[in-house]
């Protein structure tokens, strides 16, 4: 693997930029791997990496049936925290969060990884109540984890509606300050020029059609290039969970839904953190590239359309100018919306599956993307040892049916409320 | 974005409407089913790509409780009929 580095930026400079090697190599399906993982995002480009780094298992292909990185790895709002308030899932997502911390330099490739913090705002006094008890339980646990009272955090945050004579005023908020945005695309693109460069065979355009399950056992999968054989497959296609186990035979605790976001035009720095609200699932920041990034709820229908639905744009809007009056100028500029496979918990599904050598790394509703190095780590290890890595034990096919489910809000089998 | 017809009012906007769950959620009786089956029911769902009959409620309109045949990608809608005409448990 070609370095990067100040030097390499020098050097190729003066020569032009023309001798730059390709990130990764782009090689055709061979018929047999050890272990085929099925998706190019960033949790099937994470599993590769740390199949190859941490276990030395390098006969990997990684498959897309699009481009890598085309799927809900460039469909989301790029927030990655840790702040939840069940036990599993704190850990998880907290470590998580510290392989965020180092992935720059893991990787050689600058994901932008911005601490800049994520606020949760609180609008009663209720809402505050839940807010402190949410970082006593993360403080407990040695999570960072702070409370703010009205007044620290219209200071932080001068371009916050301060009228108190307003539908969601603010009383106090919640702050994790080592959470924040990475770029999505260094993500992906980071992981896969570092699992090619083990030796991981990276095909795009390969859809894959069909699995070969022989006496309960994988055996391979048909694709849009013909027959691959493997030792073990690991469907790790967000969005597509539910199709996809479905050639296995397998129906899902899943319901696949829409969720949108949209940017504004870009405008000069104005917001340096992520803010979020108890009064609706909403989330506004600003990108590095300048735009006002705003993203609310499901559509609430299921849907594989990729194509989010007018109503919700304006509910979205209207959510952020509550708190952002001053944004009512600006014009928005995109909008986008991935695909969620939404389990009837709303925590993810990852581990092992019924049929032996077929492994399930989905079901992440809204919660993908920041978890894509610890899933990618943990999965990896589950791989390679033929168990669920103590970190994912808990995010079972079958805790549903057992009463374990892992409920962060208490919606029940209610997915579209997650 | 979806014109949703609903046999009561007519064709109407799809804010009107809340999406409650698939037609599989809610279409048996507990008494009638094993302890695995309504597990099933509850937790599991047929999810594939293409049409399915779902349970929508005219939330914002005559709050009658709708049978909907929808597809999941294209988001036509093949056929609305009143729940109490299809033998779905009523939901509420």
């Amino acid at each position: 693997m070609q370095k990067y580095s100040a030097l390499s930026l020098l050097k190729n400079a003066v020569t032009g930029n023309k001798n730059w090697a390709p990130a990764w190599r782009n090689p055709e399906p061979r018929s047999h791997y050890d272990t085929i993982i099925i998706g190019g995002g960033g949790h099937g480009l994470a599993t590769a990496y740390y199949l190859a780094k941490n276990h030395g298992i390098t006969d990997v292909a990684v498959l897309d049936k699009g481009w890598i990185g085309g799927g809900n790895t460039g469909r989301n709002t790029t927030i990655v925290r840790s702040d939840y308030l069940l036990e599993e899932n704190s850990r998880f997502y907290d470590f998580s969060l510290g392989l965020w911390e180092g992935l720059t330099d893991e990787l050689n490739f600058n994901i932008m990884f911005s601490q800049r913090g994520t606020v949760t705002l609180a609008h009663s006094e209720g809402q505050l109540n839940y807010l402190a008890r949410l970082a006593n339980a993360m403080l407990l646990r040695g999570i960072d984890a702070e409370l703010l009272t009205r007044e620290e955090i219209l200071a932080d945050i001068p371009v916050l509606n301060d009228s108190r004579d307003t539908r969601w005023p603010v009383v106090g908020a919640f702050r994790q300050p080592r959470a924040g945005t990475a770029r999505h695309d260094s993500v992906v693109w980071g992981y896969a020029r570092a699992a090619d460069a083990l030796g991981v065979d990276i095909i795009q355009q390969c859809e894959v059609r069909g699995m070969n399950i022989d006496n309960g056992r994988i055996r391979g999968v048909e694709t849009s290039r013909g027959r691959i054989t493997a030792n073990r497959v690991a469907m790790v296609a967000g969005g597509y969970t539910s199709p996809l186990a479905a050639m296995a035979g397998l129906r899902l605790p899943v319901e696949t839904h829409m969720l949108q976001a949209m940017v504004s035009e870009p405008v000069a720095p104005v917001l340096d953190t992520v803010v979020m609200s108890m009064a609706f699932d909403g989330y506004v920041s600003q990108t590095n590239k300048g735009e006002i990034l705003m993203g609310a709820e499901l559509d609430m229908y299921p849907s594989y359309s990729q194509r989010g639905n007018l109503p919700r744009v304006e509910e979205v809007v209207r959510y952020a100018l509550t708190y952002f009056p001053s944004f009512g100028r600006l014009r928005l500029m995109r909008c986008w919306s991935g695909i969620n496979d939404m389990t009837m918990d709303g925590s993810p599904l990852i581990g092992l599956t019924p049929i032996e050598g077929l492994y399930i790394n989905g079901g992440w509703c809204y919660g993908g993307f920041k978890t894509i190095p610890g899933s990618g780590w943990a999965f990896a290890d589950t791989l390679a040892h033929e168990r669920p890595h103590e970190l994912i034990a808990p995010y079972t096919l079958d805790r549903f049916h057992g009463g374990q489910t892992i409920n962060e809000n208490g919606h029940g089998p209610m997915p579209q409320h997650h | 974005m979806h014109e949703i017809n609903c046999p009561w009012c007519g064709p109407r906007a799809q804010v009107e409407f809340d999406y409650y769950c698939h037609e599989s959620v809610v279409d048996k009786r507990l008494a009638e089913e094993s302890a695995q089956e309504a597990l099933d029911r509850v937790f599991l769902r047929d999810d594939a790509i293409g049409f399915h009959a779902e349970i929508w409620q005219h939330v914002s309109g005559c709050r009658g409780w709708l049978r909907v045949e929808r597809h999941n990608k294209t988001h036509e809608i093949r056929r609305i009929t009143p729940c109490r005409d299809t033998g779905s448990r009523r939901v509420s």
